[in-house]
């Protein structure tokens, strides 16, 4: 078993909340991403198991929220904007400026396990483009200085 | 149901409320293209093609999503719809491949038909499309996601039809989509494949060339072939198919939906089975013992040589000497023929279909007189009950496409599904399957009467019970009650209630029995004691009856119309009643019952029958007694095999005939409601066999008796006023419904309640182990889906079925070898655990060449018993 008890728990939990069993994937998965940092086919396993639904929906309910890492991720998991607004104020520049400076491609996390950037779709926070969200913080107006600030706050976070 | 008037393009039109749009022109003939909508899948009006337009409605909308109404003026084909749809189409087609000259959906595809129609001419994006990349050097991004399905996603459309279909008629869970937006990709489930029985169907249903079966893609092109209506004969539900031929040769079957009897789906089996038609293990040429071998010969010869036979046994017996065994996948036309040439020609009577059955039977005069034999329940009846009791019956694997009616009940009216079962199946997915000790069924099935009625659930008045009779009821099974029969079946006393409870709320439960109960060693106790449940729940008032009692061979009911039994003449009318039968070959029939396989085979071992047919059977690996059926067989003086196959009975023949299949001749068969359907010929007969109906048509013909049958068309011809009792009908007549032979007869309600009793059965004690049977994934019988590879991709390979339990205790883990022996033979197998199995039963699938579990059984025991060893 990946989900610990706890999870196990909340999970059970949100059965009475809805009228249908298949409402109840949605939170499923958050939760179980919460504990884990990503989500897998294993997982998707587990959570049918638990609330008595076919995999087939958990998994495919999963692969529809792009928002959910399918693979272990670093720490810092960077969502960077790329589309209209974010790309008319720069984005694809900042984004290769961050790739450069951590040294990785889109998709991969740093050696130190601590960084995986990623590109998204619209944030919802055009008005303060270019954005990126980092863990559950959106970091805006960014420009090269900004970033460099808030790589280095991290880094020193640890 | 209250009628609108509605005017489609210009044309005045009366429908019905709550008829879509989509509905009404297509009932009309107006032509509206679809591509998400299918008839039997619920409406999501996600791809939006059907698109119309609607007087005084600002927008376009999508006519299989919008219910038509009174005084609606609509337009499908109006500039704006045209346009409209021309522009569904450039969306639809932005990441489309337009592989159109690699596709093998090319010239059958609904996608290219539409375009067309409607005239896309050129692209306006140049943004290179989304490619699902499967190999980097090649176009084809093929991916097998199945045994027989290949997904090629690049040109898939999202109609979801495919995952509709498997999730809401199937109720199966092996395929997904995943992703979204124009990523969305097909798959089954993560580590899995498509596999279920019915998958094939995903491949008909799919309107682009995004899902192909490996059976048939790429070998050749559709407008090349010709179609012929044939009818599925590997289960006895009948699904009406189609056979796609080219030059001779059959390269796939497909569904001719038929509403009344197969709903427009077929299984795996149906679609993939046709290949055993091509296999080269078929025979080409009749064969003779010479020195002891089995060398080819000449029709002619061997027709010298079994009526040489035939006049000196005659002789020397009197015409009692000759008997036959025939397989229950026959024909019609052959089983008329058959029985034709033993009865009037030879003289006997001696001829039976019961291979599978151990021990006497009664003919089942009792149930007969309870009217519970047969059955006038439609496939289509199917949809209205809201409870289904299924007792000893895997329905998913022996009757697939009837389970699925189960299933639209179970969508359409909250039906309900209980199984009854000693070892797990299939339909459990769909219902509450309780899993009993074997051999209790008597117990159980009249412990849930008990409850019901000690429970006052039942109503005295409209079952016509009175306080007497359900007082002796009571009496005369008070060894039944709860506590006794749950220990003996291994079901608990709450599940006992419960499930009492259910079948007494149900409006209408239907009763279906299947394998285990038909091949009980006491069939006709259990469907007494049915009887008896469904008279106390009140669900056998009036039409159609709430039993049925459904049974293998897929033309087992055709066995009974044409009268394959000893006692029996066509139309099931017994020998002495063949007056009642006008035709002039039945006068000089003998009124007295020939001998039944049991006897038959006991005269064989007396030497009084010494000549014997069989056709279309391998009794040497079905008949329940291995060692008995090879002495005995081995005795006869002559044995005449026909068959597809040099089966092992075939080895062991004096002379073996090459027999065609059903798609080498024309005929019908008669599926498990008793209809008749007809069959074309799809190919012509495979090298040098011939019908059965030809055969005997030959051979009466060397006894100076002239059938004249140049066809199977002619044989049906000759019955179909018998069985319809209409003198104008025949071959070309038949209407596409076929011709419903009812059944027997009616049910009995003022029999009243029937007593029951329970009688230990005789068994080996020495051996811990029930020895049960079955059939394994994607396989029917022995002989024929075997040979498809297609069927053989899903399971190929024999197994011995055990709990894990069982399997940890002797130390065997999956995929181990083991040894299953008693005091008759032994099998060498390797092990699987299955889920839910009793840990005392051994399961295995007996469809394999590799193994045959009849060398375990023993004719004077009822229930086989086994011991495991490891190996
Ligand atoms: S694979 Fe075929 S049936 Fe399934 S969604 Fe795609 S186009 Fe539709
Ligand atoms: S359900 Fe039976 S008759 Fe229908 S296709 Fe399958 S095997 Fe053939
Ligand atoms: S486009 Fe980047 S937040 Fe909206
Ligand atoms: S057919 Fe109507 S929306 Fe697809």
């Amino acid at each position: 078993m990946i989900l610990n008890d706890e999870t196990v728990k909340k999970i059970k939990a949100t059965v009475p909340i809805y009228p249908q069993r298949r409402s109840c994937i949605l939170p499923a998965l958050t939760l179980a991403y919460w504990q884990e940092g990503h989500l897998n086919d294993d997982i998707y396993r587990e959570i049918s198991d638990i609330l008595d639904l076919k995999t087939v929906d958990v998994a495919s309910a999963a692969s529809f929220y792009t928002m959910f890492p399918k693979a272990p991720v670093g720490k810092y998991y960077i969502q960077v904007c790329h589309n209209i607004s974010c790309a008319l104020l720069g984005a694809d520049s900042l984004i290769d400026y961050l790739a450069q400076k951590l040294g990785v491609k889109l998709g991969e996390t740093t050696e130190d396990g601590l960084f995986t950037v990623v590109t998204v779709e619209c944030l919802g926070s055009c008005t303060t483009a270019p954005v990126m969200q980092i863990n559950n913080d959106y970091y805006e107006n960014l420009t090269r200085e900004k970033v460099d600030q808030i790589l280095e706050d991290l880094r020193k976070q640890g | 149901m209250s009628e609108i008037k509605l005017t489609i393009n210009g044309r005045e039109i009366v429908a019905t409320k709550g008829m879509t749009i989509l509905d009404v022109a297509l009932e009309n003939g107006i032509d509206i293209p679809t591509f998400c909508w299918h008839p039997k899948l619920k409406t999501v009006g996600a791809c939006r093609i059907c698109l119309v337009e609607i007087e005084k409605w600002p927008k376009l909308q999508v006519s299989c999503a919008t219910d038509a109404t009174d005084g609606m003026v609509v337009f499908t084909n109006s500039d704006r719809v045209v346009k409209a749809r021309q522009g569904v189409i450039e969306f639809i087609l932005l990441n489309h491949p337009l592989d159109c000259p690699t596709c093998d959906k090319g010239g059958e595809c609904p996608l290219q038909n539409v375009v067309y129609k409607y005239g896309i001419d050129r692209a306006r994006t140049i943004e290179p499309r989304q490619r699902f990349i499967v190999n980097e050097d090649s176009t084809f991004d093929d991916l097998p996601i199945g045994p027989e399905i290949i997904r090629n996603q690049n040109r898939c459309i999202h109609c979801f039809r495919c995952t509709r279909m498997v999730e809401e008629v199937f109720e199966e869970d092996d395929l997904g989509s995943y992703n979204r937006g124009h990523i969305t990709e097909i798959l089954p489930p993560p580590g899995r494949e498509i596999r279920n029985l019915y998958s094939g169907n995903v491949v008909e249903y799919c309107p682009v060339g995004a899902l192909t079966n490996r059976d048939f893609r790429y070998k050749v092109r559709v407008w090349l072939t010709e179609q012929k209506k044939t009818i599925c004969n590997f289960c006895p539900d009948g699904c009406n198919l189609t056979a796609w031929t080219f030059r001779d040769k059959i390269y796939r079957t497909t569904s001719r939906r038929n509403d009344r009897v197969d709903d427009g789906f077929i299984c795996d089996i149906g679609r993939y089975g046709y290949q055993f038609v091509h296999h080269p293990d078929r025979l080409t040429s009749p064969m003779i013992r010479r020195g002891g071998e089995l060398v080819e010969c000449t029709w002619d010869e061997v027709y010298d040589a079994i009526i040489c036979k035939l006049k000196s046994i005659k002789e020397k017996l009197g015409p009692e000497g000759v008997a036959s065994l025939v397989g229950e996948d026959c024909s019609n036309e052959d089983y008329y023929v058959i029985g034709k040439f033993l009865r009037s020609v030879v003289g006997s009577n001696s001829i039976d279909h019961r291979l599978h059955r151990k021990k006497k039977l009664s003919y089942g005069e009792d149930l007969e007189k309870l009217g519970i034999v047969g059955t006038n329940l439609t496939i289509d009846d199917l949809e209205s009950p809201d409870l289904f009791v299924i007792v000893g019956s895997d329905l998913h694997s022996e009757n697939p496409i009837s389970a699925l009616r189960l299933l639209k009940a179970k969508r359409n009216n909250d039906a309900r599904l209980v199984l009854i079962n000693p070892v797990p199946s299939r339909l459990s997915r769909s219902g509450t399957e309780y899993i009993h000790k074997c051999n209790t069924e008597v117990q159980l099935i009249t412990c849930l009467a008990r409850i019901i009625v000690r429970e006052k659930l039942y109503n005295a008045d409209e079952t016509g019970l009175d306080d007497r009779q359900i007082e002796k009821f009571l009496n005369d099974t008070d060894d039944f009650t709860i506590e006794n029969v749950s220990d003996a079946s291994g079901i608990s006393k709450d599940d006992l209630t419960l499930l009492a409870r259910q079948i007494a709320e149900a409006k209408r439960a239907v009763f279906i029995t299947g394998r285990h109960v038909s091949l009980h060693y006491r069939r006709d106790m259990v469907l007494t004691a049915l009887f008896n449940l469904a008279l106390i729940t009140n669900n056998l008032r009036g039409d159609p009856k709430g039993i049925l009692a459904l049974r293998i061979g897929s033309n087992n009911r055709g066995c009974y119309l044409f009268g394959m039994r000893p006692d029996r003449l066509p139309i099931n009318r017994r020998v002495d009643e063949k007056d009642s039968l006008s035709s002039d070959w039945l006068t000089g029939v003998s009124d007295r019952k020939g001998a039944d396989t049991i006897d038959i085979l006991r005269q064989i071992e007396e030497s009084k029958v010494e000549l014997t047919f069989a056709v279309g059977t391998d009794p040497v690996t079905s008949y329940p007694d291995y060692n008995y059926i090879c002495s005995t067989l081995t005795k006869l003086d002559f044995l005449v095999v026909a068959d597809l196959y040099l089966t092992e009975t075939a080895k062991i023949a004096d002379v073996v005939l090459p027999l065609s299949s059903c798609m080498e001749t024309s005929g019908s068969f008669c599926n498990w409601e008793g209809r008749v359907q007809i069959f074309e010929q799809v190919v012509n007969p495979i090298s040098l066999s011939r019908p059965a109906w030809q055969i005997f048509t030959d051979l009466a013909a060397r006894l100076e008796v002239e059938f004249g049958y140049k066809s199977g068309e002619d044989v049906f011809n000759e019955f179909a006023p018998m069985i319809s009792g209409d003198t104008k009908l025949n071959f070309r007549t038949v209407p596409e419904s076929g011709i419903c032979v009812p059944s027997a007869t009616p049910v009995n309600r003022s029999a009243g309640l029937q007593p029951v009793s329970v009688r230990a059965p005789e068994l080996d004690q020495k051996h811990e182990y029930v020895l049960i049977t079955g059939n394994g994934d994607h396989h029917i019988g022995r002989n024929r889906t075997t040979r498809s590879e297609s069927l053989n991709r899903f399971q190929s390979e024999p197994y011995v079925g055990l709990s894990e339990r069982t399997a940890n205790e002797l130390a065997l883990s999956d995929g181990d070898l083991v040894k299953v022996e008693n005091d008759f033979g032994k099998i060498v197998c390797v092990v699987k655990y299955i889920d839910g199995l009793r840990d005392d039963v051994v399961w295995i699938p007996d469809n394999f060449p590799e193994i045959s579990a009849n060398v375990l059984k023993n004719r004077e025991i009822e229930i086989d018993m086994v011991s495991l060893v490891k190996v």
